[in-house]
């Protein structure tokens, strides 16, 4: 399936709730014109094509990997509405701009990850410091929202009791070396 | 242990938004009452945020990383936050941070096989008709005008239009004529080298008139093979003519050429008659004597055979015939 590309909309989706960052790539090369035309026609530049495209992709892969997402459009379709909503959202932040295009997407909304909290990007350096094993599971499960089942099966674990076992060591060891960092008062 | 698990558990599951009922309102009062708990809930949602952050760096990361396809260049986005926080998972895009500048790079991608196919299919074509024919046929060229002139050609026909007819300057015909007799052939063009320019000659008609042709032809009463006065092929190759009779005649378009390779001769193309080295001052007459052409010039007799071809002037010789023509 690898390497000559996803067969359908439906392996694009199994492939990201298994967490199989390929299938992003794949989404970005099959929807990267039309959003791109969409944002410059409508007064955007392609620095701004390139953050709608990594937003819409990114909560894209959220709302996939969530397991009650159901695809009930072509994925195409879910992916430019959702880049739509995504651009959208920067048109009202500058509110100086005008949409050509002002079809309706309310059925559809971008789940996008919240804004970045207090210490976040230094317990980000934390995560990234940790062994790929750890830092895997904890994204999957925290990020990507894959079930422990799944995660067992992607990563060669023995059943979701394991995992769960698994991810609370890599999640203390996680936050003993934050806490260790910034002491414990940091995070009142 | 499993205590522990079981707790982390359940908060995960209230930061996730997933308790309800009875389970959600324990919870929120054991929030409210414990503040120990409360600080354990803020710190894992903190831990929770920052991995959050992280895997959603690295997709950012593996996105940048991705060559667009050939109809738009490549985009080459370096995300500020990436560039300080180190990828294990993604060494390649690693490397290609830290070897590309800052901004945006317009790329273009040669990943399409069928371009590169096209590509290497005109770069042959190409190369073919650089080494293959053209400088092959300069050389060429170059070497048939060194030899300064006299590269003749036939052209058919030349008689019909020959002012606007246009030389056919191929090479090969051009060198493969240089191995032929001059004048074996009317119709020719003088090419010469002068200077840096080439100067194309043809023949030129310098005049043409009507003449009406009388004719005659001989009566032979009687023939017999023992004694007979009119022999035909026989011995000495004489014909005896005892009587001539006039028939109906018939007008020729007799023209005047000059040949640019000094042609003498003429041709003959039922009655239209090419004369070539003859000037139309000079006293020429024509005559048929059993449906052939005689042209009389100074005295002598040629004969004109209509065969449509360049010929020379062929002197008639034949005394009897002279003398049959001169009695007309």
């Amino acid at each position: 399936m690898f390497g000559i590309g996803f067969n359908s909309d439906n392996d694009i989706v199994n492939e990201i709730k298994r967490g199989n960052e390929k299938a992003l790539v794949t989404l970005y090369k099959q929807n990267l014109n039309s959003i791109k035309k969409f944002v410059l026609i409508n007064s955007g530049t392609i620095e701004e094509v390139q953050d709608v495209m990594q937003e819409t992709l990114i909560a894209v892969w959220q709302n996939i990997a969530k397991p009650e997402f159901l695809l009930n459009a072509k994925l195409s379709t879910y992916v430019f509405s959702i880049a739509k909503n995504q651009w959208y959202k920067q048109l009202k932040k500058k509110t100086r701009f005008k949409v050509v295009d002002v079809a309706t997407t309310d059925n559809i909304r971008a789940d996008e990850s919240p804004m970045l909290m207090y210490d976040s990007k230094i317990v980000c350096d934390y995560v990234n410091n940790l062994d790929e094993t750890c830092r895997r599971l904890l994204m999957y499960f925290y990020f990507d929202g894959i079930d422990m089942n799944t995660i067992a099966e992607q990563m060669g674990f023995a059943n979701s009791d394991t995992v769960k076992s698994k991810k609370y060591q890599c999640f203390k060891k996680l936050e003993n070396s934050v806490k260790e960092h910034f002491g414990k008062d940091d995070f009142i | 242990m499993q205590r522990d698990i079981d707790r982390i558990y359940l908060i995960d599951r209230f930061l996730k938004g997933e308790l309800s009922g009875p389970i959600l309102d324990e919870f929120k009062n054991r929030l409210r009452t414990n503040p120990e708990f409360a600080l354990e809930v803020e710190s894992q949602k903190a831990i929770i945020e920052g991995i959050k952050l992280a895997r959603k760096q690295q997709l950012i990361s593996i996105l940048n990383g991705v060559k667009t396809p050939s109809a738009i260049p490549a985009i080459e986005h370096s995300f500020e936050n990436t560039k300080k926080i180190n990828h294990p998972l993604v060494p390649i895009l690693e490397e290609n941070e830290q070897n590309e500048p800052k901004g945006y790079k317009l790329k273009p991608n040669f990943n399409d096989w069928y371009l590169a196919f096209a590509a290497v299919l005109l770069a042959g074509f190409l190369l073919y008709f650089i080494f293959g024919y053209y400088i092959p046929h300069q050389k060429l060229e170059m070497a048939n005008i060194d030899s300064t002139i006299t590269n003749v050609y036939e052209e058919d026909n030349l008689a019909t239009t020959p002012e606007v007819r246009k030389p056919d300057l191929t090479l090969n015909s051009n060198l493969q004529d240089t191995s032929k007799s001059r004048d074996d052939s009317l119709g020719k063009i003088l090419i010469s080298q002068l200077g840096d320019s080439i100067k194309i000659e043809n023949d030129t008609k310098i005049f043409q008139t009507m003449y009406s042709v009388a004719a005659f032809e001989t009566i032979t009463p009687n023939v017999s093979d023992n004694n007979s006065n009119v022999s035909n092929g026989g011995p000495g190759n004489e014909i005896k003519i005892d009587n001539l009779r006039k028939v109906k005649g018939s007008t020729v378009k007799v023209e005047y050429w000059r040949s640019v390779v000094g042609f003498k001769g003429y041709k003959l193309s039922g009655v239209k008659l090419q004369l070539f080295d003859m000037k139309p001052e000079e006293k020429v007459s024509l005559k048929y004597l059993d449906k052939q052409l005689y042209l009389k010039k100074n005295g002598s007799y040629f004969k004109m055979n209509d065969s449509g071809n360049f010929e020379p002037y062929q002197k008639e010789n034949n005394s009897e015939l002279i003398k049959s023509l001169d009695s007309n």
